[in-house]
Parts: C-alpha cells; sequence; structure tokens
C-alpha cells in the first residue's frame, strides 16, 4: 500500500494536496493481533488507539494518494511528473473556461521563484531592433486588449487510437477557451521591425527540462512568420481577469490559437525571430508531425514523409449532459462548442439514432475570431431505451468530422464525432 | 593516513549500502510505483523513473519495436542514459509484456 504524503511542493512552489481516498476493503488487513501487526508495519508505528477505529475505516496512512492540482478542480490527472490533466467535458459547459477548469500540459518542470519585476521578455533575430521587454513595458507601450481564444492539445483524443499511439493519453479535455488579456503578438514584432529575412518564430519559455539539465529545453516550437503576425495572437499576462495559473504559464506566455497548443510557450521569455523553420526541442523528428499522406494503422512511416501539423482540423464537444445521464423525460438540450483552428464552424449537426437523422443545432458566431462557437439544440427521443447523441461540426469550407480515426504514428489530430450515452427511461 | 583512508572508504562503503537499501525499502514500500510485479520491475522503476512519473509509462500500449524507438529517442533527445546492455533487453521485455500492444 503507498503512503500518503502530507503535502508535496511542485516545482512552481505549490502545495499540491495529497486527498485520501478510499481503497481497499479493511478485513483484507484486519484478522486479530497478525493483521494489526500488518497495519502497523505498514503505516510504520503502533497504533495506540486501533480499538477507536470504526469498522469501515482504513488508516489514512494507508489510503490511496490521490493527487490533485491547487486551483484546479475536478480534473483528470493523466500524468503527475510532469503534470498533465484534462478536463472532463460535462466540466467545460461555460463558454468562458474558468481557470479551474483550464487544461494543463507540462512538458518539463515550471518555473520556481518567479521575480515579476526581473522577468524579460527578449525578441530577437531577424529584427530591426532587438528588444527587451519587462512586463511593465509590455503594458504601457502596446494596445493591452482581452480575446478568448481556444487552445486545444495536438494529442487530444489520442487514447483512442488502435493500435495505440505513444504519449499522454487524452481523451477529450485537453482544450479550454479562456478569456486571455494581454498585447498583441503582431504589435511587439512590428515595434522590433521584422526584417524581409524572417521566416518562422522560435520560442523559449522558463520551464526546465525533464532531466534536469539547464542546457536541454523541456520545449521550444515555433510558427511560421505569417501566422505569427496574425493580429489574434497575444502576449497574454493575465488568465480571466486575473494573474495566470502557475500551470498555464505565468506570467507571461503565448496564445496562439487555431494551431496546436505547443505553438503557444508557456513561461515565455524569448521569441528568436529565425531565417529558417525553427529547430528547437519537439519542432524536429515527428514532434507535431503528421504523415503527408493517408497511412493505415499501425503503418510505419519514414521519417522525411512526415509534415508540420499547423491548423487544428474541425471539431466539437458535447458539454451538456454529461454522458451516462438517465433521463425521464422525452425532450433533452444538448449543449456544446465547436471550433476549426484558423477557420471557423458554419454549422453543427446533431443525431440521436446513430447518423440515419440528423438535426442542425442552433449555432452562436464566436465571441471573436479563433473563440470557440457555442452550440446548442432540443432533442426528442421516441420511447425509452439507450441512445447515443452524436455532435458533428462543419467548417466555413465544408469540411466534417470524420466518422472515424485518421491514424498517424504519433497519435495527433483525432477530430472524430463525440458521442455521449443517455439512457430515456 | 593511508591506513585512515582505507578506512574511511570501508565505512563509506556501508554507509552507501545502507542508503542504497534504504531507498530500495522505500521503494518496495510503495510498491515500486504500481508497476506489475515481474522481471524487470526494478528495473524500469529506476530507468524510467527518474525523469518523469511512472503513471505516463502504465498509460502506454506499445509493440517491442515501437518501445525500443522511445527508449533510443529518449537516449538521444532527452537525456537518459543508456542501460546496460544486459537491463535494456530487461526493460524492454517487461514493457512490451505489461504495457505492450497485445
Amino acid at each position: 500500500m503507498e503512503k500518503s504524503g502530507v503535502g508535496k511542493k511542485t516545482a512552481a512552489g505549490c502545495e499540491t494536496k495529497v486527498k485520501p481516498s478510499r481503497g481497499v476493503d479493511r478485513r483484507t488487513f484486519l484478522g486479530g493481533a497478525t493483521g494489526l501487526a500488518a497495519i502497523a508495519a505498514a503505516v510504520g508505528d503502533v497504533i495506540p488507539f486501533w480499538r477507536n477505529l470504526p469498522e469501515e475505516f482504513i488508516p489514512i496512512a494507508m489510503a490511496e494518494d490521490q493527487f490533485s492540482i491547487d486551483g484546479k478542480r475536478e480534473l483528470t490527472v493523466l500524468n503527475d511528473r510532469p503534470v498533465n490533466a484534462e478536463t472532463p467535458p460535462h466540466l467545460l459547459d461555460d463558454d468562458v473556461t474558468p481557470t479551474a477548469r483550464h487544461f494543463v500540459r507540462n512538458n518539463g518542470i515550471p518555473p520556481t521563484d518567479i521575480d515579476l519585476a526581473a522577468w524579460r521578455l527578449l525578441i530577437d533575430g531577424e529584427v530591426d531592433k532587438p528588444l527587451s521587454l519587462s512586463l511593465d513595458d509590455l503594458r504601457s507601450k502596446f494596445e493591452v486588449v482581452k480575446l478568448n481564444l481556444q487552445l486545444e492539445c495536438g494529442g487530444n483524443g489520442r487514447a483512442f487510437f488502435e493500435p495505440k499511439a505513444k504519449g499522454n493519453q487524452w481523451t477529450y479535455g485537453a482544450v479550454g477557451c479562456s478569456q486571455w488579456t494581454g498585447v498583441r503578438l503582431a504589435d511587439v514584432l512590428n515595434a522590433a521591425g521584422v526584417k524581409s529575412t524572417a521566416v518562422y518564430t522560435g520560442h523559449y519559455g522558463a520551464d526546465l527540462h525533464l532531466s534536469g539539465d539547464s542546457k536541454k529545453e523541456a520545449i521550444s516550437r515555433g510558427v511560421p512568420i505569417a501566422k505569427a503576425m496574425n493580429p489574434y495572437n497575444l502576449i497574454a499576462f493575465e488568465q480571466n481577469g486575473a494573474p495566470i495559473h502557475p500551470e498555464n504559464g505565468a506570467p507571461l506566455r503565448l496564445v496562439v490559437p487555431g494551431w496546436p497548443g505547443s505553438c503557444s510557450q508557456k513561461w515565455l521569455n524569448r521569441i528568436w525571430v529565425r531565417d529558417q523553420v525553427h529547430d528547437g526541442a519537439k519542432m524536429m523528428g515527428t514532434s507535431y508531425r503528421v504523415p503527408r499522406y493517408p497511412v493505415a494503422p499501425g503503418e510505419e512511416v519514414a521519417k522525411e514523409d512526415f509534415a508540420i501539423i499547423e491548423s487544428m482540423p474541425v471539431k466539437s464537444l458535447i458539454t451538456s449532459p454529461q454522458t451516462g445521464v438517465k433521463v425521464g423525460d422525452r425532450k433533452l438540450l444538448v449543449r456544446g462548442h465547436a471550433w476549426a483552428g484558423d477557420r471557423s464552424v458554419s454549422r453543427v449537426d446533431i443525431t440521436i439514432d446513430f447518423g440515419r437523422t440528423w438535426v442542425s443545432a442552433e449555432l452562436n458566431t464566436p465571441a471573436n475570431p479563433f473563440a470557440w462557437q457555442t452550440f446548442s439544440t432540443q432533442v426528442s427521443f421516441p420511447e425509452r431505451g439507450y441512445y447515443e447523441v452524436w455532435a458533428r461540426a462543419t467548417d466555413d469550407t465544408g469540411v466534417q468530422q470524420p466518422f472515424s480515426i485518421a491514424w498517424n504514428p504519433k497519435g495527433y489530430l483525432n477530430n472524430m464525432m463525440h458521442r455521449i450515452a443517455v439512457y430515456v427511461s | 593516513m593511508f591506513k585512515a583512508n582505507r578506512l574511511f572508504l570501508i565505512f563509506l562503503t556501508f554507509v552507501l549500502i545502507g542508503i542504497t537499501q534504504a531507498i530500495n525499502a522505500r521503494a518496495a514500500e510503495n510498491n515500486w510505483g504500481g508497476l506489475p510485479k515481474g522481471a524487470g520491475q526494478e528495473e524500469v522503476f529506476y530507468q524510467c523513473g527518474s525523469c518523469h512519473s511512472l503513471m505516463l509509462v502504465k498509460q502506454q500500449g506499445l509493440s517491442r519495436d515501437r518501445w525500443e524507438d522511445t527508449l533510443v529517442w529518449m537516449i538521444e533527445e532527452q537525456g537518459m542514459s543508456r542501460p546496460t546492455d544486459k537491463n535494456w533487453a530487461l526493460i524492454l521485455d517487461y514493457l512490451s509484456t505489461h504495457f505492450g500492444s497485445e
């Protein structure tokens, strides 16, 4: 049995609460003196008040550890080192994702002991005038904007690949759309003066490589200069009107919506404007790349046949009700959000009969470009039984979500339709 | 002086043995991070758990070839120390058995 800790300090300096949860039947251990001795040995000491332990209680020190993240509520933790956690779909129902519900994705270890006054963002490379900007500089020298911006991890949906792909097994919840406050990346780059030789950006952050080697970057990706100059990219310093969550990139991060989340460098401290495609950590090899042509599940693909992922594909998520819901009414309000990378969503269709018939949902326009779009519709069930509600979004060029996964070796870009189960009594 | 150094080294060796045993005991007590029992359990615990949580390992379902590619990538790009030749096979066997694609 694992002992619970009192509380562990994450690298970000936050206490992580270790919550014990019910684990094993006490009878498994207790069988008179032998059992008590076993518990005492596992707990590491005698238990003077053992006679007072209620029948159903397991000593706290033996209960299973449950890792939770300070300031995040009810996320599903996939990994605790580095910390990766996703949001169950029914907890993403808000039009604007609360900070406590925004997914967490770490490639390395977040920085500790952040000195806000000393934080600098360096802009260098193919620019007329390199800049070194403090947080105050950013706030005072550039127009500050607030935008609802949707971020999705490139590997969202990887868990459903067959055969399995390597990496964090995200299901549906590596996606969110918070309100971000910051300055436009384009404004800052223009202030530095982007040269005609500029091809790509290279992003750098203060997170530490897992190995502890300070010469290695945990992650350093970038985007083509045309994407970098899009007016909806932010150098952000607030999340939902408050300091950015330590696990979401405080005090400064990029938000480059519509492309894989890895393009949105967290704990941002440098943007290197390059005269070539960036070759930083997790830009090369097969990282965030998919084969140039469709491949069969499990197929081996030569490295040179992979291309860098750019815009994320059209996708949607049913956020209300929760899958598995039991309802007594024949009518049910279904809600969710849809997005389409660089494109917008034109329609969302809903089916309750496995795709035989579809109804078009009411679809909101986004709060601003690159925000997700909320849809809703009322469905009617003809009789009692088991139903699945599926949602299928179509983007503004007519491209729809597929019925099954386009398999690729690294498990990226699963934009298959979301299906929830409803039991009608 | 030479004798004192030797005595010190002997003392240090016993201390290190003691520390290693204590670490092993704690790891065993914590159930080797929840790794299934089997040959290679300890080796995987130490090889894999030094940089990242074993939670990541336990999520995977890869063929032996893909596990090998993964370990090679970690050595070449992520600073992982190369297992000994003996441990290499042991670790790959363990991973493809317990976290394999079958």
